[in-house]
C-alpha cells in the first residue's frame, strides 16, 4: 500500500489544528470575554421584572373620616402579536369591561407588543378577565384613588390622574408625601410566560406614602355645599363660594365652589369646576370691605364710635359720583350706622378722615395683595392699588372697589376681628401620618397683631349692629348673636369695565362676644343682587349647622355701637 | 595475631539488636480464608459509586420536589392573600360609602328626619345639686 505524501498529512494537521484552534479560541470568546452580554441576554428573555406600586397615602378628615382611600385595581393590556382570534377575544372580553366590542377589537388588533385595553380595573372585574385565559390578555398590578363621600370638598382634595399623579388641590400639593415609592417583583418566566416554579425571586417591597389630616369637617363640608347649592339654584346664581372657618386656629372646616364635579369621574366634567375659587379667584369685595375701613378709622383714633357723620345721598368725588344704594337725603350718622346700614358715601368720608397713609397700612397688615401662604397650588395674592392713592382711589377703595381678594382673604379678615386682633394664617392641613403611623402636627400657623382688642370689639358691635338692625337681618339665628356684614359688587369684564352684574355676599361670626366659627358667602351673579338677601340666609343655614356639629354655646350679647339713626 | 579489621567498628545499635530488625518482626501470614473474608467486607468501588450517586440523586429530586411543592404552597397563600386583601378592600369601599353623608342624609329623609330648625348649645353646671328635686 502507497503511503500517501507527507506534505499533505502536514496540510491536513494543520488544517485540523486550525479547525479546532478557532473553535477553541471562538469558545473562549463565547465564554469569557462575551459571557456577560449572552448571560443578560438570557437574563432579559427568562427574567421578568413587574412594578409593585405603592399604596398612595389617605386624605382623612380632622376626625379622620377617610375622604380619599387607595385602592388595589388592574390595568388590563395587550399583547396583539399572542392573539389568535381578535374578534372572538373582543366579544369576550369587552362585556366583562363595560367597553364597545369594536374598541376592544381596535385595542387587540393594533401594531406593537403592547396596548392598554382598560386601566384601573376594579380586582373583581380582573379576575373575571383573567378567569377567560385568553391568549396575549394581561394585567398589571396598580392602584386607583376612591373618593368615599363623592363630591364632597372636591375642589380642595382635587384628584389623581391615571398614573396616580396629584394633578390638582391637595393631591397636587402634598402629591409627593403622599406618593411613597414604587417596588418591584423580579421571577423567572417560562417560554409560554408563566412563572418558573422554585425560579429566582426578588421582592422589593413598596413604600406606602403618608396619610395628611385635613382641617376640613367632611359632614360641616357636606352641609355647607348643601345650602350653597340650594341658594345658587333659588337665586339663580352663576356659582357661589363658602368658607367656614375657627377664627383662633385658622383651621378651615369648610371649603367649597359651586359648581363643583366629583373627583371619582373627573374626567366627565369641564374643568372650571376643578378650581377652587375660594384661594385661586379674587373678586372686589364691595361693602365687605368697609369693615376695614372702619378698623383703620378706629385703630388710627381718627374717628370715635360716637362721632358723628352728614352724609349726603351722593358725594362728587374728582368728577365721579359716589351714591349709596338706597337714595336719601342728608342723614346723621356714626361709624356705627354707616357700617349698619352700609353707606358708600359715609365709608369714603371715614376713609378722608383717615387718610391714605392709615388706610393703606391696614389693609396691608391685613393681607391684601399677599397670599395666605394657606399651602394650596395656585393661591392669588388679591390685587391693591399702587400707592400713592388719589382722593377717588382711596374713596372707591373705602368700600371695596378699586381692590380685589380671595374669599378667603376676606374671610381671615373678618376671623382677626373675631378672635380679637390677631391674624392667623388659615391652614387645610392638621397633621399627617407617616407609613410607620406615627403622627407628626402640622407646623402652628403663623400670626401677627393688626388690631387692638378694643378696636375689635367696637367693630364687633358694629358688625352685630348690621344683623340685628342693618342689611344681615337675614343671617340671624334665634338664641345667638351673630355679627356680619353683608357685601354688594359690581363686576368687571375682561376689558376691566363695569358691566350690570354683581356679586353678593355675607361674612360673619358667631357667638358675637365669644366667635367660634367664621363663615363667608359669595354668590355670583344672583338674580336679587343683595348680599343681605342672596348670601347671609346661607350664613344662617350653615352656621345653624355647625352650632351643633361644633358644639357651639350660646354667649351673652354684645352691646349695639353708639348710632344716630333710629333703631326699630 | 591482631584482631580483624571488621570487629573495629562498632556495632550499630539497631542493627545489631536483632529484634529491631524489621525482618527478624514476627508477621502474621493471613490465611486463605482470611484473605475472601477482607475482600467481601469491602465494598467494590463501583457499589460505593453508584450508592454515592443514587443518594445524591435522591436528595436533589426530593429537595427539588420540596422546593416545588413550597413554591405551590406560595403561591396558593398568596392567591389567597390576595382574595382576602380584596375581600377586605371590597368591605372598606362599602363601609367608606355608605357612611357618606349623601347617602346618610337621604336615609335620614326617606326616615322622614329634618333638620331643626332651632338648635341652643348650653353648658349645664357640673354641680347640678339645686336643680330637680
Amino acid at each position: 500500500m502507497k503511503r500517501p505524501p507527507v506534505h499533505r498529512l502536514v496540510v491536513l494537521l494543520v488544517a485540523v489544528v486550525l479547525a479546532i484552534g478557532g473553535i477553541v479560541i471562538r469558545l473562549a470568546v463565547l465564554q469569557v470575554r462575551e459571557s456577560g452580554t449572552y448571560a443578560e441576554l438570557g437574563s432579559t428573555q427568562r427574567v421578568h421584572t413587574e412594578p409593585l406600586p405603592a399604596l398612595r397615602g389617605e386624605i382623612l378628615d380632622r376626625t379622620g373620616v377617610p375622604m380619599a382611600l387607595t385602592l388595589d385595581a388592574r390595568d388590563v393590556y395587550v399583547n396583539p402579536s399572542l392573539v389568535v382570534d381578535a374578534a372572538t377575544e373582543a366579544g369576550q372580553i369587552a362585556p366583562v369591561l363595560g367597553l364597545k366590542e369594536k374598541d376592544v377589537r381596535a385595542a387587540l388588533s393594533s401594531p406593537g407588543t403592547f396596548a392598554y385595553i382598560e386601566r384601573q380595573v376594579d380586582l373583581g372585574v380582573a379576575q373575571h378577565v383573567a378567569d377567560l385565559h385568553l391568549p396575549g390578555i394581561g394585567l398589571l398590578p396598580v392602584v386607583k384613588r376612591y373618593y368615599p363621600a363623592g363630591p364632597v370638598a372636591p375642589q380642595v382634595l382635587g384628584f389623581v390622574n391615571v398614573d396616580g399623579v396629584g394633578t390638582t388641590g391637595l393631591e397636587r400639593q402634598y402629591d409627593q408625601l403622599l406618593a411613597g415609592s414604587p417596588g418591584e417583583r423580579t421571577v423567572e418566566l417560562s417560554a409560554q410566560g408563566q412563572e418558573i416554579g422554585g425560579g429566582r425571586e426578588v421582592v422589593q417591597d413598596p413604600q406606602p406614602g403618608s396619610s395628611v389630616v385635613l382641617t376640613i369637617d367632611r359632614d360641616l363640608q357636606f352641609q355647607a355645599q348643601q345650602y350653597l347649592q340650594k341658594a345658587v339654584r333659588e337665586n339663580h346664581a352663576k356659582g357661589g363660594t363658602i368658607v367656614v372657618l375657627d377664627p383662633h386656629t385658622g383651621d378651615v372646616y369648610a371649603m367649597a365652589s359651586y359648581p363643583w364635579f366629583d373627583p371619582n369621574s373627573f374626567a366627565s366634567f369641564d374643568s372650571t369646576r376643578f378650581v377652587n375659587r375660594a384661594v385661586t379667584d379674587t373678586w372686589e369685595p364691595g361693602s365687605v370691605n368697609k369693615t376695614i375701613t372702619a378698623a383703620a378709622a378706629l385703630e388710627s383714633g381718627a374717628v370715635t364710635p360716637t362721632e358723628r357723620f352728614h352724609v349726603p345721598g351722593t358725594r362728587q368725588v374728582e368728577g365721579y359720583t359716589i351714591h349709596d344704594a338706597e337714595p336719601h337725603g342728608m342723614e346723621t350718622m356714626t361709624l356705627g350706622d354707616i357700617i349698619a346700614h352700609s353707606s358708600n358715601v359715609g365709608a369714603s368720608l371715614v376713609a378722608d378722615r383717615t387718610g391714605n397713609r392709615r388706610m393703606e397700612e391696614t389693609f396691608a397688615r391685613f393681607g391684601y395683595g399677599t397670599p395666605t401662604g394657606i399651602g394650596f397650588p395656585g393661591e392669588a395674592a388679591g390685587l391693591m392699588p399702587p400707592a400713592p392713592w388719589s382722593h377717588l382711589t382711596r374713596a372707591t377703595v373705602s368700600f371695596g372697589a378699586g381692590v380685589a381678594v380671595t374669599p378667603l382673604q376676606m374671610a381671615s379678615v373678618y376671623a382677626t376681628i373675631a378672635n380679637g386682633g390677631t391674624w392667623v394664617q388659615p391652614r387645610l392641613v392638621d397633621a399627617t401620618i407617616g407609613p410607620d403611623g406615627v403622627r407628626h402636627d402640622a407646623a402652628p400657623p403663623v400670626t401677627r397683631r393688626v388690631l387692638r382688642p378694643s378696636t375689635t370689639q367696637t367693630l364687633t358691635q358694629m358688625l352685630a349692629y348690621v344683623v340685628q338692625d342693618g342689611t344681615g337681618v337675614s343671617a340671624q339665628i334665634p338664641g345667638y348673636q351673630v355679627a356680619g356684614k353683608t357685601g354688594t359688587a359690581k363686576k368687571l369684564d375682561a376689558s376691566g369695565h363695569y358691566v350690570s352684574k354683581y356679586v353678593a355676599s355675607f361674612i360673619g361670626f358667631l357667638p358675637a362676644s365669644r366667635p367660634r366659627v367664621v363663615v363667608a358667602v359669595i354668590i355670583d351673579e344672583p338674580r336679587t343682587v343683595f348680599g343681605g338677601v342672596a348670601a347671609a340666609p346661607v350664613f344662617q343655614e350653615v352656621a345653624r349647622y355647625a352650632i351643633q356639629r361644633l358644639g357651639i354655646e350660646a354667649a351673652p350679647a354684645v352691646p349695639l355701637p353708639p348710632h344716630a339713626m333710629p333703631v326699630p | 595475631m591482631s584482631a580483624p579489621a571488621r570487629s573495629l567498628v562498632s556495632p550499630d545499635p539497631k542493627r545489631a539488636d536483632p529484634s529491631r530488625t524489621p525482618a527478624a518482626r514476627p508477621r502474621a501470614t493471613p490465611s486463605p480464608h482470611h484473605r475472601v473474608r477482607a475482600r467481601r467486607g469491602t465494598p467494590p468501588f463501583w457499589v460505593m459509586t453508584a450508592v454515592i450517586v443514587t443518594a445524591m440523586v435522591v436528595g436533589i429530586v426530593s429537595l427539588s420536589a420540596l422546593a416545588v411543592q413550597a413554591s405551590f404552597r406560595s403561591d396558593a397563600l398568596r392567591q389567597q392573600l390576595g382574595s382576602l386583601t380584596q375581600r377586605q378592600q371590597s368591605l372598606r369601599e362599602d363601609v367608606a360609602a355608605a357612611s357618606a353623608p349623601s347617602r346618610v342624609m337621604g336615609w335620614a329623609r326617606k326616615e322622614g328626619m329634618v333638620m331643626p330648625e332651632r338648635v341652643v348649645i348650653i353648658r349645664v353646671p357640673s354641680d347640678a345639686s339645686g336643680l330637680g328635686g
